[in-house]
């Protein structure tokens, strides 16, 4: 009987889930046949949200705001008089006089030679400012075998070389093709990044060439206007030269971090409601499950407490399984997993990562509504939620931990968005897959991110509260990767909260403020619990190392030549190298390699940085395309493998944005290659792997600095050498004093550069005052610096977690190179005692008290754009 | 010898079914946990659930009075150790008395053996901080 039972039910499992797909497919046959664009969705209200802007409209919009700029470019006149004055200045005074946005790209500019600081004398009476800055740019491109041109977008005059102006545009406006505006020559302008490449009246789109890396216009406030951009001159990072001390909240050093990429209001238009999505094997575009984030975030101190609310909805008339891979920062402490339905919250508890998965698979089979989350990598991880019903919502909250960078007087929240499409060797499966919507499950890796197609648009939004108590007063504070609001509290509190106009999950959400006073005093914040007491440090370096000059340099550049570095990012890469090979010394040696899917370099070792070699290198770095895949290893391999020079410190740069899925592999041939060198890497995008590049450079003893795309990699590559310009505290050494210390991370206090500072993470017992002495040698000479420290200060509750999270990143360092086989149980235990995310670790809740009707549904996987600036037809796929 | 395989391949279909019905069954079900602190309101607690090898705690959802209605917390290392142990506490001023549904832990029971759950009392206290007497005791959900 038992048999004829089960062999019924089998029979009639397969038949129902025939039947069921039958329906399903008869029900999206029948959906709307609307173009995709002209959708409308219900959100939970069940108010119809309209598709927020036709493409017409837009395009009238643009045209109406670039129309009024080119009028008031040609009909206004003045009578510029300049003598012997630099080219910025020039610019900077037209923006001012005409009250037109002008936005020149320094980067594209200064690699073709045309200076900041050129000096121009331009003398005209009565003149356009259209004729102005046609004379300007003919002036500063003659003998440089280039030619500056300029392009009008969303009503600002970017400047840039011919060849580079951004591609949205359907042609330049100078030089000059026709007569007049509004006709031929000053045809509408296409944008091309946010699914408007079709249907405008008018002119076409020009074709988008593979490799085509599109931007938008983004940094249209950066140089001219009121809110200038950093440069040499003025930036936060500038300040930091004139300072001796340089502080991080982590022990990562980071050199320079993205500032640009600021919105403009106009960028309101395209907060599109419209979900676009597949089910697989349905042919019907349908919203997703994923219908919204919310971010609260509170920092106290430098240390970040941050709620992700994730709402799921249902909008399908089935049953389904979402899954979501989403980002979170690299050093989050993940301790609090809570799923909600209605109004019942239920607590997700902490499990080895198979036996939640286990018991998620078991509840999903039986119709329990249940969620698991998982980590894949220390900054990606998957959420699924089981078996919610048709028009169901569940929320999911995740809180974590995290200590904020401190970068000379500014601290910096990051919260990344989305995560970038990997590259992964051939034959890896434990990679991160990167597949289109519409062809899921076709990477071959054990994690896969569905992205959307550059013409569709995720109806998932988010939106982030940001409320800072910084304990001291805030001098100043920005965000230029978003469009914030922003209310001031108190002189030491701020309420920033990102724009309704800005809710696009497509990059990292970076805010920065700086408080009172030129450096921080050294302070150790505790923490006491059942599990024990805890500490966290920062160390600085001695002030007088700023004083001393560098000794040669040996410097290997990398650069990652591979397609999801293709178009600007490679540029970015370029310009940064050109400036470090003409910053080298003729006492220093240098080589370079690129690497894609294969590997070739300059020679066969480091060469003397004569002008001829420098000449030579400049001119193969500047014949180097991207394309193919990520073959970092054989970088890595090729870059540390030369016999090193012991007369020189061997600085290897990375130049990468690091999308590759098999970091662990790379972290373990940098840890048993690295010898001598020290390990410096350049993130280049605006939503690079920066959990790879800064893994890079603690393993290598150097730092990371990150280019986004609108950056001038010419000050980060300044930043870089004046950091490397002065020796290191070598060979520290920590007297505790009467402190019982145990089980400090990082395990070896890494060499302290003038700029570099270090956070300690550790246990501690021992009197409440106490004085600890640190020792080291600089150079021949020995040093001490002395700390007071009261442990009675500043009581933590996170600081248990965050040296929990500390001491699992360094077991999960070392199992990198180390294949002692206790380290997975060692690193389980830790995230299981303190409640923590790991690779071993994951959080399962099911609610036992409903269970839904008949067995799992399909599942569904949540889409994501790909990152801002990345090119999804180089990288997604490929 | 193709028919013998089909003889094979009909036999694996017909044992298949036997070496399932073999296999563990897993259930998930609720247990509500009250309290019962008679005159006295209810602020905090935190009480010990017992149970054998083949309970797992799966998720745990807060109580019924409004000022318990968040999940409580549990004690993370004492759950590696198969022990569960749950607390929460209330600083609001409107307090339970009497019995009270304050928590509803989400379990998984297979069945290798006969499932067994005790709760356990550690203590509760009242909104000066000081201990009460209480009763605790389960209900199976539905």
């Amino acid at each position: 009987m038992n048999h004829i039972g089960l062999i019924n039910k089998t029979f009639m499992g397969t038949t129902v889930a025939l039947l069921y797909m039958l329906i399903l497919l008869l029900t999206s046959c029948s959906h709307n046949p609307t173009p995709p664009h002209k959708r409308t969705i219900t959100k939970k209200n069940s108010e119809p949200i309209k598709n927020t802007i036709s493409q017409e409209e837009l395009q009238k919009h643009i045209q109406e705001l670039d129309n009024k700029t080119r009028y008031k470019l040609v009909t206004q006149k003045w009578s510029p008089d300049f003598h012997e004055t630099k080219l910025e200045e020039i610019l900077n005074q037209m923006q001012s006089e005409s009250n037109i946005n002008l936005n020149a790209l320094w980067g594209s500019l200064e690699f073709a030679g045309i200076l900041k600081e050129e000096l121009v004398t331009l003398k005209l009476n009565d003149v356009s400012y259209e004729t102005t800055l046609n004379t300007l740019l003919q002036k500063v491109s003659v003998g440089k075998g280039i030619m500056a041109a300029y392009t009008i977008h969303r009503g600002i005059v970017t400047i840039a070389i011919d060849s580079e102006l951004p591609t949205y545009a359907t042609e330049k406006d100078y030089p000059p093709r026709g007569e007049g505006f509004g006709g031929g020559g000053g045809g509408p302008i296409i944008e091309q990044k946010d699914n408007i490449e079709k249907g405008l009246s008018g002119n076409k789109p020009r074709k988008k060439k593979l490799g085509d890396i599109p931007i938008t216009g983004r940094n249209n406030l950066s140089l001219f206007g009121l809110t200038k951009r950093p440069s040499a001159s003025s930036s936060p990072n500038d300040n930091f030269l004139k300072n001796i001390l340089h502080i991080s909240a982590d022990e990562i050093w980071v050199i320079t971090r993205p500032t640009s990429n600021q919105l403009t209001p106009l960028d309101d238009n395209l907060k599109c409601g419209t979900i676009l999505a597949t089910i697989p094997k349905i042919t019907e575009e349908i919203p997703l499950p994923l219908k919204h984030t919310n971010v609260n975030a509170q920092v106290s101190g430098y240390i970040g407490s941050v709620n992700v609310q994730q709402q799921f909805h249902n909008p399908y008339n089935v049953k389904i399984e979402a899954k979501y891979v989403f980002p979170l920062p690299q050093n989050a402490a993940v301790n609090e997993f809570i799923m909600t339905i209605g109004d019942r919250k239920i607590r997700g508890i902490i499990r080895e990562k198979e036996e939640a998965e286990k018991i998620y698979k078991e509840a999903k089979i039986q119709g329990y509504t249940a969620s698991l989350l998982t980590q894949q990598r220390p900054n990606i991880f998957t959420q699924k939620v089981a078996n919610i019903e048709p028009n169901k919502d569940i929320d999911i909250d995740i809180k974590y931990f995290n200590t904020l960078a401190y970068n000379d007087g500014w601290y910096e929240f990051v919260f990344p968005m989305v995560v970038g499409p990997r590259y992964n060797p051939p034959n890896s499966t434990n990679g991160i897959g990167a597949v289109s919507q519409d062809q899921q499950a076709g990477s071959g890796q054990t994690t896969e991110v569905a992205y959307l197609k550059p013409n569709q648009r995720s109806g998932h939004d988010i939106s982030l509260t940001l409320n800072i108590d910084a304990g001291v007063k805030i001098e100043a504070s920005k965000c230029h990767s978003h469009v914030i609001e922003k209310e001031v509290i108190s002189d030491k509190q701020i309420l920033v909260k990102l724009s309704p106009n800005d809710t696009i999950p497509n990059k990292d959400f970076i805010f920065r403020y700086k408080v009172a006073g030129d450096k921080l005093k050294p302070s150790i914040i505790t923490h006491n619990n059942d599990t024990g007491n805890y500490f966290t440090m920062m160390l600085y370096p001695p002030e007088n190392l700023s004083s001393l000059k560098r000794a040669p340099v040996e410097m290997i550049f990398v650069l990652d030549c591979s397609g999801s570095m293709n178009g600007f990012p490679l540029q970015k890469s370029k310009e940064a190298i050109t400036r470090a090979l003409k910053k080298l010394q003729p006492q220093d040696t240098f080589q370079v390699i690129r690497f894609s899917s294969d590997t070739s370099q300059l020679g066969n070792k480091p060469v003397i940085a004569t002008k001829e070699n420098i000449d030579h290198a400049l001119e193969f770095v500047n014949n180097l395309h991207g394309s193919g895949g990520t073959h970092m290893i054989e970088g890595i391999k090729a870059a540390l493998d030369f016999e090193h020079d012991a007369s020189r410190m061997r600085i290897v740069t990375f130049m990468t944005d690091g999308y590759i899925g098999n970091e662990v592999e790379i972290l373990g041939e940098i840890h048993k290659r690295l010898g001598e060198a020290k390990i410096f890497s350049f993130g280049i995008g605006d939503s690079v792997n920066r959990y790879l590049l800064d893994r890079m450079a603690k393993l290598g003893k150097g730092a990371v600095a990150y280019i986004g795309l609108n950056e001038n990699a010419i000050d980060t590559v300044d930043l870089f050498y004046d950091r490397i310009s002065h020796p290191a505290l070598t060979n520290i050494n920590i007297d505790w004093g009467n402190l019982k210390v145990t089980d400090v991370y990082p395990r070896q206090v890494p060499d302290l550069f003038v700029g570099r500072p270090v956070i300690l993470t550790g246990r501690i017992n021992g009197k409440i005052d106490e004085t600890i002495k640190i020792s080291g040698n600089v150079g021949p000479l020995d040093h001490e610096i002395l700390l007071d420290v009261d442990l009675n200060n500043n009581s933590h509750k996170a600081v248990s977690s965050i040296w929990a999270r500390k001491k699992i990143e360094d077991l999960s360092n070392q199992a990198t190179y180390d294949k002692n086989n206790t380290l997975p149980e060692e690193i389980k235990n830790v995230a299981l005692s303190h409640g923590l995310m790991s690779n071993y670790t994951a959080f399962i809740a099911v609610d036992s008290l409903t269970k839904t009707a008949g067995t799992q549904g399909i599942t569904v996987n949540v889409p994501v754009p790909v990152p801002s600036g990345v090119n999804y037809e180089t990288t997604v796929n490929n | 010898m193709k028919y013998f395989y089909i003889f094979l391949i009909l036999c694996g279909l017909c044992i298949s079914p036997l070496l399932a019905d073999k296999s563990e069954t897993i259930k998930f079900i609720p247990l509500h946990v009250y309290i019962d602190s008679g005159s006295q309101p209810l602020a905090a607690y935190q009480f010990e659930l017992n149970a054998s090898d083949n309970v797992k705690i799966v998720g745990i959802e807060g109580g019924q009075h409004p000022s318990f209605n968040s999940p409580p917390y549990y004690d993370t290392k004492a759950i590696m150790n198969q022990r569960i142990i749950i607390a929460d506490y209330s600083t609001n001023q409107d307090l339970p008395t009497g019995k009270s549904r304050i928590a509803t832990l989400h379990l998984q029971v297979s069945d290798t053996q006969t499932p067994y759950f005790e709760t356990q009392l550690t203590i509760a206290g009242n909104e000066n901080g000081q201990p009460i007497d209480g009763i605790i005791s389960t209900e199976r959900g539905e």
